[in-house]
């Protein structure tokens, strides 16, 4: 604990950092866009084949990939600019829809886990009511 | 007939975002390939090289970035957990799968009338089975990437130690690569059901 303290200085922006915020930035734009396009043709394929309730499903997975995504493709974007022209505000603000991207995610998956919970204690009330 | 020629147009309409959308990945590849290739066109990697490899005084890990990076470690260090009480559970099925495995084989060839069924019905079960095996064990690496991107950088962030905060960067570069893979694949698969229902 002390050797840390001791140690002290400004974190800066090494080459590694730099190598890895790149390709991270290049992965991130990628899973992005190959996200959206795989929810966008699957839902299209949803909709081809006839599958009931298609149209509302294809809606609700293209608006809810769109609204995670963006926040990655942005991080992509943004940290990219911020390497390549050294501009701090760009490389802070990709930083920011990174936070935002974690954020949606584990906000969305607490809203799935809260759903599924209620889900679950319904259905032991309604097998406890009809036994 | 209207429905043929709607689900014609449908085809098309999708195999112009599939063209699309694989010329756009084609040009980032493409375009994420040329720092690396210094060997072949010495000016333009000269160019790039200075603009990774130099270590630049201007772009920084101020306060503001590092209390962002703090606060997504905090996010991931959730979600990870997520994912391993996610893991627990699948584990936990799969262990239930196994031990009942004759007891559920048996009650399900009750039930089947011909013996093709009662074959299908354990090849179900084999089937997902080794389909749990297999999400068990490509959930486990990003999940410990996943932990490491969050406690490296934490404590990176917390104690000034740049030896730590890029392990945690690290970490994370690779937690994307996995999925980007992850996303070829899906695009892969997205691919082969589309070629088959044209088919």
């Amino acid at each position: 604990m002390e050797n840390y303290t001791e140690e002290k200085t400004e974190l800066h922006m090494s080459p590694r950092l730099q190598n890895d915020f790149a390709t991270a930035a290049f992965w991130a734009r990628f899973i992005a866009i190959a996200g959206m396009a795989t929810t966008l043709v699957s839902s299209l394929l949803q909709i081809i084949k006839g599958v009931p309730g298609a149209y509302i499903g294809a809606f609700v997975s293209v608006g809810f990939s769109v609204l995670i995504y963006i926040f990655l493709l942005k991080f992509g974007n943004l940290v990219k600019k911020g390497i390549t022209n050294t501009d701090q505000q760009s490389f802070y603000e990709g930083l920011t829809n990174l936070r935002t991207y974690y954020k949606v995610v584990s906000l969305l998956l607490i809203i799935c886990i809260g759903i599924g919970l209620i889900i679950f204690i319904f259905a032991i009330l309604l097998a406890t009511i009809k036994h | 007939m209207h429905a043929k020629a709607r689900r014609r147009s449908l085809i098309c309409f999708e195999s112009v975002i599939v063209f699309f959308v694989i010329k756009n990945l084609y040009l980032q590849i493409v375009s994420a390939g040329v720092p690396q290739d210094r060997d072949c066109k010495p000016n333009q990697s000269m160019l790039m090289e200075e603009q990774y490899t130099s270590v630049d005084p201007e772009l920084v890990i101020d306060e503001s970035c590092a209390a962002c990076l703090k606060e997504t470690t905090n996010w991931t260090r959730f979600l990870a957990v997520c994912f391993c009480v996610f893991l627990g559970f699948m584990l936990f099925a799969l262990m239930g799968i196994m031990v009942g495995k004759d007891l559920i084989s048996e009650s399900l060839s009750r039930s089947a009338s011909t013996s093709t069924s009662v074959l299908l019905s354990k090849l179900g079960i084999t089937a997902v089975i080794i389909i749990l095996i297999l999400i068990v064990c490509i959930m486990i690496y990003p999940t410990i990437l996943l932990f490491r991107f969050s406690n490296n950088t934490k404590r990176g962030i917390e104690y000034k130690d740049q030896h730590s905060l890029e392990n945690g960067i690290s970490a994370f570069k690779n937690y994307l690569i996995f999925f980007g893979i992850l996303g070829i694949l899906s695009i892969l698969s997205v691919i082969i059901q589309f070629i088959v229902l044209a088919l």
